[in-house]
């Protein structure tokens, strides 16, 4: 017998493997999409991210002579690469995933000191990186390209990836870019949104966009899933949408011409992919119940302040760093109430009987 | 039952093991005592015995945390066990007792839920330990400090007292010189006044 053993004598959680799978199971749908909206590019992206992240890890475990294996099966560094990959132009050249994956993993992960010690949400830190080191290849979006048109068989589509990247014949703007553009060009929503707009398409992912979180309705299923596992709670993914959908409703309410209606700012970009699955990173978010709510508002907020009056038209991955580096203190100010104390930390006063 | 009873009686009389117990536990699972051997006597206050097999006990390495807060919805006090044990972890129970170390009852919920199998209830009774230690020897030391002073203010006044006494003896024994030396005085102008008497009374 183990003279060391202390109680619970009995356990009762998945182990942290089995939450990185029941993640990965979650996003699965939305990257299916992404392929098949996308083609075999994204396929590839997709693999060469997840390799880079998974490769990254080995390493910097083999560097700091911990074990490897474990490291490497409890799925973290595939979620990471994962993540990444879905935030990233779906036809970006090979290198844009490889050093973004190992950025993540090396600079945002390891030099913090590995698994649960990163400040920063990984794979936003190494997209916010890539977006402001290489804006052009970041922002080379293109109109869905179903699997199985002409130019993207297998092959093919090795020479994008591999090869030039996204050729210009195909470029397309994505929508909160066009709307950027075409606003400082002194045009008002009510001339550029026209014909560029369709709520059903954008659930359903036909826009352009990154990879990965252009399907929002399968998303939003992913995360739904996750919620009823119980992976996730509620509170950061309902804040981040109520955070950036409010503001909109307001301002778009207040001058319908110049801001997006709440449905466009909920259904483009990476609202959806954010609001479950990278705000809800438990390593980077808020431990408290307050502190959830409030970062998840925070997120919001400060997602459709950059996209409304920043330089750049998408805010999520900006938001999210923010967010994290506040998230320390968010933490230390919103910890729970004691049983049996004040706010404070001073015991409640006895009940006194009524005589 | 009689207290006193070998657990391995006990065991043997409701029929013994049926497979392997990698865990013999008295009391329950949650605050339940690993018992050592099964020689340990039944006392007044067992629960009960628990055989638990491998799959049971679920034991397994611990991992890093991931902050995954699953023990700050568990607990029952509303502490945040996670932070309470990264500051013990760093040597820092104070700090941990200023976030409500104090508080923590020890039913080890926080441990079953932790999804990288931190024995976080171990990490909290140690601190409790370690502190409760630290207070004892500073109760030791204070009660050492409050015996010396009140020895030395003990030496002092019984050497205040000695010399007082002392003091008090010179004093009498002065004054008994003094009356000797007085009453030898008178003494010898006695004897002359006799004297002269009775020379007159010769005379």
């Amino acid at each position: 017998m183990n003279p060391l053993t202390t109680s619970p004598h009995a356990h009762g959680a998945r182990a942290v493997d089995r939450v990185m799978q029941l993640v990965l199971i979650a996003l699965a749908p939305a990257t299916l999409a992404g392929f098949w909206l996308f083609g075999y590019p994204a396929l590839y992206l997709w693999l060469v991210t997840v390799l880079a992240c998974v490769g990254a890890e080995a390493l910097c475990m083999n560097l700091a002579g911990r074990p490897v294996r474990p490291a490497i099966t409890d799925g973290s560094a595939i979620l990471t690469g994962w993540l990444l990959a879905m935030s990233l132009p779906p036809w970006a050249p090979w290198w844009i995933g490889a050093l973004g994956g190992a950025f993540a993993i090396v600079v945002a992960k390891h030099a913090f000191g590995g698994l649960g010690q990163n400040l920063f949400n990984p794979a936003m830190a190494a997209r916010v990186m890539l977006l402001i080191s290489f804006p052009v290849e970041m922002t080379a979006w293109l109109a869905p390209q179903p699997l199985a048109a002409d130019p993207t068989n297998a092959l093919a589509a090795l020479a994008v990836t591999f090869g030039g990247g996204l050729p210009d014949a195909i470029a397309s703007a994505s929508l909160l870019g066009h709307v950027k553009t075409e606003a400082s060009r002194g045009l008002t929503l009510a001339q550029s949104l026209p014909g560029q707009w369709d709520a059903l398409a954008a659930g359903f992912g036909r826009r352009a966009g990154s990879l990965g979180e252009t399907s929002a309705l399968l998303l939003a299923a992913g995360g739904l899933f996750l919620v009823l596992q119980r992976v996730i709670g509620l509170r950061i993914p309902l804040a981040y949408l109520a955070g950036v959908a409010l503001p909109a409703a307001i301002a778009h309410g207040v001058a319908p011409d110049h801001y997006l209606p709440p449905l466009v700012h909920l259904l483009t970009g990476g609202v959806v992919l954010a609001a479950f699955f990278i705000a809800t990173d438990y390593v980077t978010s808020p431990s408290t119940p307050l502190g959830q709510w409030i970062f998840g508002l925070g997120c919001g907020l400060l997602t459709w302040i950059i996209r409304t009056w920043g330089a750049y038209p998408e805010g999520v991955a900006f938001a999210v760093l923010l967010m994290n580096a506040a998230t320390p203190l968010i933490d230390r100010i919103t910890r729970p109430r004691i049983y049996g104390r004040r706010r404070d930390g001073r015991s409640l006063e006895p009940a006194r009987k009524a005589s | 039952m009689r207290i006193g009873t070998p657990v391995s009686a006990l065991i043997a009389f409701c029929g013994g093991i049926k497979e392997p117990a990698a865990r013999y536990v008295m009391g329950g699972p949650m605050m339940g005592m690993a018992l050592r051997s099964l020689d340990a006597p039944v006392v007044k206050g067992t629960s009960g015995i628990l055989a638990l097999s491998p799959a049971e006990v679920g034991e397994a390495e611990p991992g890093p945390c991931i902050r995954c807060a699953s023990c700050v919805d568990a607990c029952p006090i509303d502490l945040m066990p996670l932070d309470m044990a990264a500051l013990i972890r760093a040597g820092d129970a104070e700090g941990a007792l200023a976030i409500g170390l104090k508080d923590c009852i020890g039913c080890g919920t926080c441990s079953y839920v932790c999804p990288s199998h931190i024995p976080l209830v171990q990490f909290f009774n140690h601190a409790k330990g370690e502190l409760a230690a630290r207070e004892r020897e500073r109760s030791k030391q204070d009660t050492i400090r409050e015996l010396v002073e009140a020895r030395a203010l003990r030496m002092e006044r019984e050497a205040r007292e000695k010399a007082e006494a002392a003091a008090r003896r010179k004093a009498e024994r002065e004054r008994a010189k003094a009356a000797a030396a007085a009453a030898a005085k008178a003494a010898a102008a006695a004897p002359a006044a006799l004297a002269t008497g009775t020379e007159e009374t010769t005379a």
